[in-house]
């Protein structure tokens, strides 16, 4: 009896000792944690960006959250990431009436661009369903027709994954791979969403700036934009799209269904989150920067061109009671919509879609 | 004798920590009504003409939030607050709970009068919204308007029947704004702020008044929309009926 105690005290020794020699594969805490500050740069004219305090931004983070923004890794079967509804050459969205995701199944909306997404701060989604960007970041990974994959899959991915361990103790200084976890993921593609910002380059800005000059047709459509005046009517544009995000981030009907009752709607937007029968059939105003690579545009894709866009304002569209008063037919003629059309494409920004930091990083 | 001294200053010092005053709160809370009804959006209400009008939005800056007390201090409350009745106004019940701000930390005791300014004073007016984070309410992009310089102080939005049928044929967009427009308020009663509960002040806002105040009412099929600083006329108009408009109530 006496020997078998002390043969299993032994072998728990033993047993100790192994342990204590054996590395921890999951164990991080060699690799430096030291993450650099990142501070927003935005044009002069633009709001404070407010940045959550239990996420600040390091250049480390950003790192991380491109590469997952970029990697399919997130989805179900390895084909689709972020990036491929929210592509850089299309100012992060993806010139598609609706998105189809890795079953091909469509989904109800279009892919909203995130040029200057780090700014709204009032919703996002074409309803608002989610309040910040790091709630947003979640929900797709989820979605049945989207990424139709699951969070404790891709975690475990990240897990076993060569590189990514690494990257999440940079950014967040974990000390073990058991530490990563779906919200930091999400932690991170906000901090790079919030890198996607204006160059400050538009023809727009530039004006602004007094380093150029808008041609006649260009400043009659700043005018008539913006109610300057001058004997030109009001196309009653900024108050929805006013500088210098040219989007207030509200929730409108434009007036783009032909129903009578507010309970009619296709697709019920705003109202579908508040259960508010006002709010149906609102959705939040989409900025107007770089609208030259967005096309086609409103929720549902509906309207292929500028001029399309255009002619839905100028009618005033379909009446219902909770379309936005400002919204009824303008009086304009052919050439002041071409001279509105013109200033509105003074918005574009080539050098936002070619910025290297926003490109994919497995290229 | 040391010891004396000690015990002497650590009875000043707890006489110091008595004398710290109780503080309280105040909550205003605003309300809208149509006349003597409550005002829910997209609701019918009649003009005095006996036609149909329903509202869509109503909202406005106050400014300089203050009390005076019995003694004649002025208490800043706050700098601008941004009352969105819309908000608040999208069902009966929730009319009725009103558009709350509550204002903590005030000292207990008694005051005579509460006074703000409807819009905004020049100064803060000179600013604009990419000037503030989006947490403050001067951060709102859609209440400022590039054409005047100025924010918008007020919007009051909705649609009118204006040939009596029943149908709603007109959409009606009153905005104001600058600097002229800005107006004080103040209403002198007893307001009691203690520590022990929060002391609530209902502020309606009675949109009749607003549009159809008797002797300087609105023609709003002549002039429906309006945010034009060459029209200050009714744009004054719908400002200084606002400020007419606004009844307290002690609770």
């Amino acid at each position: 009896m006496m020997r078998t105690s002390a043969s299993a005290i032994l072998l728990l020794i033993l047993l100790s000792q192994c342990t204590k020699d054996r590395p921890d594969p999951g164990d991080l805490s060699s690799i430096t944690y030291q993450p650099h500050a990142y501070q927003v740069t935005a044009p002069v004219t633009f709001p404070q960006m407010e940045i959550p305090a239990d996420n600040p931004m390091t250049e480390e983070g950003i790192d991380l959250g491109r590469r997952l923004f970029f990697d399919p890794i997130l989805s179900a079967d390895s084909t689709m990431a972020c990036a491929s509804c929210h592509l850089p050459q299309s100012s992060f969205t993806d010139n598609l009436p609706v998105s189809p995701g890795i079953d091909g199944i469509n989904g109800r909306r279009s892919a909203m661009s995130l040029l200057n997404v780090g700014f709204y701060n009032r919703g996002l989604f074409w309803d608002g369903r989610s309040a910040s960007l790091e709630e947003q970041a979640l929900l797709p990974v989820e979605d049945q027709v989207e990424l139709h994959h699951s969070w404790t899959r891709v975690v475990e991915d990240l897990k076993r994954h060569p590189d990514y361990p690494e990257k999440f103790r940079e950014a967040f200084g974990i000390k073990n791979t058991s530490e990563i976890t779906k919200e930091l993921a999400a932690k991170a593609i906000a901090q790079f969403e919030r890198t996607l910002i204006s160059s400050g380059n538009s023809k727009f800005d530039r004006v602004q700036r007094q380093e150029a000059f808008f041609t006649d047709e260009e400043l009659n459509g700043y005018i008539m934009f913006f109610d300057r005046g001058s004997g030109f009517p009001d196309a009653e544009c900024a108050h929805c799209h006013n500088a210098p995000l040219f989007t207030t981030n509200e929730y409108i009907n434009n007036g783009i269904e032909d129903i009578q009752d507010l309970t009619d709607f296709p697709d019920m937007g705003r109202g579908a989150i508040t259960a508010k029968t006002i709010d149906n059939g609102r959705f939040r105003v989409p900025t107007l920067r770089n609208l030259a690579f967005t096309a086609p545009y409103m929720h549902d894709g509906r309207f292929k061109t500028l001029d399309e866009v255009l002619d839905h304002y100028l009618s005033g569209g379909h009446n219902q009671l909770n379309k936005d008063a400002l919204i009824y037919p303008l009086k304009l003629s052919e050439e002041q919509k071409s001279d509105l059309k013109a200033f509105i494409l003074t918005l574009t920004d080539p050098d936002f879609l070619t910025n290297p930091a926003y490109q994919n990083p497995f290229d | 004798m040391k010891y004396l001294s000690v015990l002497l200053l650590l009875g000043i010092t707890l006489l110091g920590c008595n004398k710290d005053p109780e503080k309280g709160s105040l909550t205003l809370d605003f309300t809208a009504t149509y006349g003597d009804e409550a005002l829910v959006l997209l609701q019918s209400y009649l003009t005095p003409e006996g036609h149909q009008i329903q509202f869509s939005k109503s909202d406005f800056y106050i400014s300089n939030v203050y009390l005076i007390a019995e003694n004649g201090d002025r208490l800043d409350l706050s700098p601008v607050e941004f009352v969105d009745l819309t908000s608040v106004s999208t069902s009966a019940a929730d009319a009725a709970n009103g558009f709350k701000i509550t204002f903590p930390d005030i000292e207990a005791g008694k005051y005579t009068r509460l006074g703000f300014g409807i819009g905004l004073d020049p100064t803060v007016n000179a600013t604009q919204p990419a000037d503030y984070p989006s947490s403050n309410p001067l951060s709102l992009e859609s209440h400022y308007w590039t054409a005047w310089g100025s924010y918008i102080f007020s919007k009051t939005e909705g649609f009118l029947d204006t040939l009596g049928t029943g149908n709603l044929d007109l959409g009606f967009v009153f905005h104001t704004g600058m600097d002229d427009l800005y107006r004080q308020a103040y209403v002198d009663v007893p307001i009691n702020i203690n520590a022990t509960a929060t002391t609530s002040i209902q502020v309606n806002i009675d949109h009749e008044t607003i549009l159809f105040k008797a002797g300087n009412a609105l023609d709003i099929p002549a002039s429906p929309v309006n945010h034009n600083p060459n029209n200050l006329g009714l744009i004054t108009k719908i400002i200084d009926n606002l400020v007419s408009a606004l009844s307290v109530q002690v609770q």
